[in-house]
Order: structure tokens, then sequence, then C-alpha cells
């Protein structure tokens, strides 16, 4: 049975000679469907660009796959080569198949739209739904990230709610359409930490209920015990260290010690 | 409505927004035809009569009703300055979302392009303009938009190199968004405060750069009435008779006082840093 996310000896680099700026050396992994998967690393270290090609947002930001493949398993069944797909594939692709969350939930929602509206466009987009109907789906999207009250939370601005309420949104946003895959860039750094064990807990609740996979990606090395199952440590630009998680060696292989 | 509110708590919105009330129901009188007399009657006994009980503003050279004359005058240079905003607008839009979007070439030519049109004077490259195509309303209208156009373009380009590297566009691209959807309703709606503060500076601005092209004999021809129009064809009879001179400067001066203090009211009201979040 093939793998739900399968990349192997991915190469990404940035400007005009992405080749010779080269930022990701080489990095491969494999991802099962209710699998999570924590990239752990310090900063500048390449994980979130490794996140970003998955779903190909690298390219917005100047990036470039010089090489490698990224294998994706469809709903449908069929298996496309993310790297290599065009941009119009990728579009369809992105929210339907693969969610993503940012590590800023204050900046990652626009200010001037109610959030219902936020949650909605995804419906509209992917499901073709009309206006009254996607607001009826946007409120079963806050219900199911455990949003009380959803109905009347919908005509908020984002400025309206904390930061772990819209983080919860912008999981339902990233939810909405019940993706294969979610990328998970650093979503607790900017919450205090009851409100972190409460996303979480939250992360791991809606991913047993939907069986899709998760790549988490942290810099805090002490959330990964806790919810992924597989570790690959990074640092630059290259897997230092792959495997279940809290194996002496990867204990040793933290990044921080190499500068000593 | 909110906004509506806000305008008149504000007080220097309050006063430059009835101003520019005042100036729209005039317009809109003068174009349905309720003035005190019919503008292009010529009332040939009562000639350069000065202003009175029938003639509230005198009347001019011909006889003509200088008070109908200056309500249809203003609704004459409304028409060219925001029908001229409105082009210049939309626009600037255009050139400065797609400049600030697409970025390297695409926004080197447009700014360049920009840059050398705002080193023109506007009346100047207005003039060269009309000189080119003939004078008349529409062609006042095309040139004055064209003039404002680089003003627009930069007002909207900096904000939008800004918005583009929001997270909440990299997050509407993760829900699979397509450029213009982008575009229209995440950069253009954050885009609508500064938008706003310069639409009612701009219309000023037309409404001066109007009344100039009008009086060098450029822009409204007679017997149409604009007030650059009415400056220009009493400039002659100024000592003879000073009320055709005072009413319509007075009128021009008073509505870009009016627009000036809607725009200061505007800037404050809309601000970011003044209201905590733009919502």
């Amino acid at each position: 049975m093939s793998h739900l996310l399968s990349v192997s000896d991915l190469h990404v680099g940035f400007g005009k000679d992405p080749v010779a700026n080269e930022v990701v050396h080489g990095i491969g992994f494999t991802l099962d469907p209710g699998e999570t998967l924590a990239i752990v690393g310090e900063s500048g270290s390449g994980k979130s660009v490794t996140a970003l090609s998955v779903n190909r947002l690298v390219d917005f930001g100047g990036g470039k796959i010089t090489g490698g493949r990224i294998d994706f398993t469809l709903g449908s069944g069929a298996v496309i080569d993310l790297a290599a797909a065009p941009e119009k594939e990728l579009a369809a692709i992105r929210g339907r198949e693969i969610g993503m969350i940012f590590q800023e939930p204050m900046t990652s929602l626009n200010p001037v739209h109610a959030i219902g509206e936020q949650i909605a466009e995804s419906f509209r987009l992917h499901h073709g739904l009309t206006g009254k109907q996607a607001m009826r789906a946007a409120i079963d999207a806050l219900e199911r990230v455990r949003i009380p009250d959803a109905a009347r939370r919908l005509k908020y601005h984002p400025h309206q709610l904390s930061g772990g309420m819209l983080q919860r949104v912008m999981i339902a946003t990233a939810l909405s359409c019940n993706p294969r895959l979610l990328i998970a860039d650093e979503p607790t750094t900017a919450l205090d930490v009851t409100v972190q064990a409460q996303i979480l807990a939250l992360l791991s609740e809606l991913k047993r209920e939907s069986e899709m996979g998760l790549v988490f990606i942290t810099h805090d090395i002490g959330l990964v015990a806790g919810i992924a199952d597989k570790v690959m440590v990074m640092q630059n630009g290259k897997a230092v260290e792959q495997g279940r998680p809290m194996r002496c060696s990867m204990i040793r292989s933290i990044p921080i010690r190499s500068i000593f | 409505m909110t906004l509506l509110r806000s305008i008149f708590a504000h007080p220097s919105g309050r006063i430059g927004g009835t101003i520019v009330a005042l100036y729209l129901i005039i317009a809109i009188m003068g174009l349905v035809g309720l003035t005190p007399h019919d503008p292009l009657m010529q009332f040939r006994i009562d000639r350069l009569h000065a202003p009175s009980a029938t003639y509230w503003m005198g009347t001019d050279l011909l006889g003509r009703d200088v008070a109908s004359r200056l309500m249809i005058g203003i609704a004459q240079s409304f028409i060219v300055s925001f029908a001229s905003v409105a082009l210049a607008t939309v626009l600037g839009i255009v050139l400065g979302l797609t400049a600030a979007w697409f970025g390297s070439y695409w926004d080197g030519t447009i700014m360049r392009a920009m840059d050398v049109l705002l080193a023109f004077p506007a009346i100047l490259l207005a003039l060269l303009i009309i000189t080119i195509v003939g004078p008349g309303t529409w062609t006042s209208v095309m040139a004055i938009a064209f003039v404002y156009t680089p003003i627009f373009t930069r007002v909207v380009r900096g904000p939008a190199l800004s918005l583009k590297t929001r997270e909440f566009v990299d997050a509407a691209r993760t829900f699979g968004s397509s450029r213009t959807y982008i575009l229209s309703r995440h950069m253009l709606l954050n885009l609508v405060a500064p938008l706003t503060v310069q639409v009612t500076l701009a219309l000023a601005w037309a409404l001066l750069t109007e009344a100039g092209l009008s009086f060098l004999g450029l822009g409204t021809q007679p017997p149409q009435a604009s007030l650059g129009l009415m400056l220009s064809e009493a400039r002659n009879l100024m000592e003879m008779a000073p009320w055709l001179l005072v009413f319509p400067a007075f009128a021009i001066m008073i509505g870009i006082l009016g627009f000036n203090l809607l725009g200061d009211a505007l800037r404050d009201i809309l601000d970011p840093r003044s209201r905590g979040a733009v919502a």
C-alpha cells in the first residue's frame, strides 16, 4: 500500500539561482493516514520550508523545488507528484486535500472580514456552496473545533477574539473540507501554555476522528513526545535524526548541542 | 451609517460634511432644473443687474441670472470632478494592485511611468492632453483622471506591498483561493481606508483643476456654465460688476474647503492607529 505522503530526496532553493542557494538538501520522509510526523529543529534549519514545499506555497515566497519527489495519495486513490504538478492542480488540492495552519492566528485571519465569512470561503471555493449553505457549514466547522455559541461568533471580527479562539478558527478553516493531510507550522508557538495544551488536545482528537495525516512543525521538543508518532530532527537543511520519539540518540541530536 | 455618524461627531467632519452635502443638493437642484431662472435665458433689459430680490446674485453681460448659472456650474464642476476621480481611482487600483502583486519588471515599468507623469504639474499635463485631443467636458474628465492616476497608483501600491506578505494572504492560498479572489477580497478591502481619504482629497484638487481648465477655455464650453468658465467671463467686468466674480470664486473656495475638511476628518476616523482596529 502506498503512503499518504512520501517525500524523497527533496531539494529546495531560493532566489535567482535556486541550485546555488539551496536551503533544504535532500530531505525524505513518509507519512501514513492517521499518523503524526513532528519536524523539530532550530530556527533556520529548513523545517518550515520543507512543510511549505509540500503544498508548494514555497513558490510564492520566491522558492523553487530543484529536485526530488513529493508523492501524495489523493482521496480518489490516485498518486500525484506535487513537486511537478502545475499550479492549477495545486490550487484544487490546497484546502481540499491539504490543509495548513500557521504560527500566528492573529495575522493569519483578515482583519476586515468576519470570521464566518473566512471559514465559508473555502466551502464556496471547493464545494460550490451558496451564501446560506456555506454559513451553515461554517457553524458546523466552528462547533467541530469546540467553539461555544458558534452561530453568534460567526459575526465576530478577528480583533474581538482571543489568540486561542483564533487558532481554533484557523483549524476550523483548514479542516473545513476534510483534508487528508494537515500541515501545522508551529501552531502553538504564539499561544500561552494552557491554551497550547487545549489546541494540541484538539488536534489529536480531530486527527483520530478523521484519520488524517498530520505534519507538525515545532522547535519545542517537549511537545513532541506527547503528540508525535514519528520525529524528524532537522539541522542546516538536512535530517540529522529520524525515528520514534524519545530515543536516547534523539535527545543527543538536539541541535543546540552542536554549538558547544 | 456608523461612518456618517462619526463624520458628524468630528469637528471638521461636521463642517466639511455639511458643505459637501449642501453642494450636492445645489448641484442636483441645478441638474433637475430647480433654478430661480432659466440659466441660459437672456434677460436683455436687466443686463449687469446688481444682486436684488429677483436676481439673487445679479446678472451677467448677457442678462443671464448668475445664481441659476452658479447652480448648474456647480453641477457641471461636480460631474467632471466625480467622474474623473472615479476613473482615476479605478485605474489607480488596477495599476497599483498589479504592480505590487506581480512585482519585478511590471512593477518597475508601471511605477517609472507614474513617476514621469508625477513630474509634470497637474494643470500642465492636463493642458497637454486637451491640446492634443481637443476641448470639451469629457476630454477634461479624461485629462484630469489621467493626471491623478499616478497618485492613486502610489496610494494603492504601498500598502498592497505590505499586505501581500501578510499571513492571511498565505492562509488564503492554503485554502486554494484564486489570485483574483485574493486581490479583490483580501487586498482591496484592506485598502478601503486610505483610498477613501485619497478620493476625498482628490475631489478637491479635481474641482480646482476643472475650474482652471475651464478658465483657460479648455474645459466646459459656453453657453454651458462651470465655475471656472464663469470666472473667466467675469474677469473683464471685475470693476463694473464684482458680483460676477465674487460668487463663483467663493463657490470654488468653499467647495474645496469642504472636501479638504471632510478628507481630514475621514483620515482621523479611518486611521487604524487612532481606532485600534479597522473593522
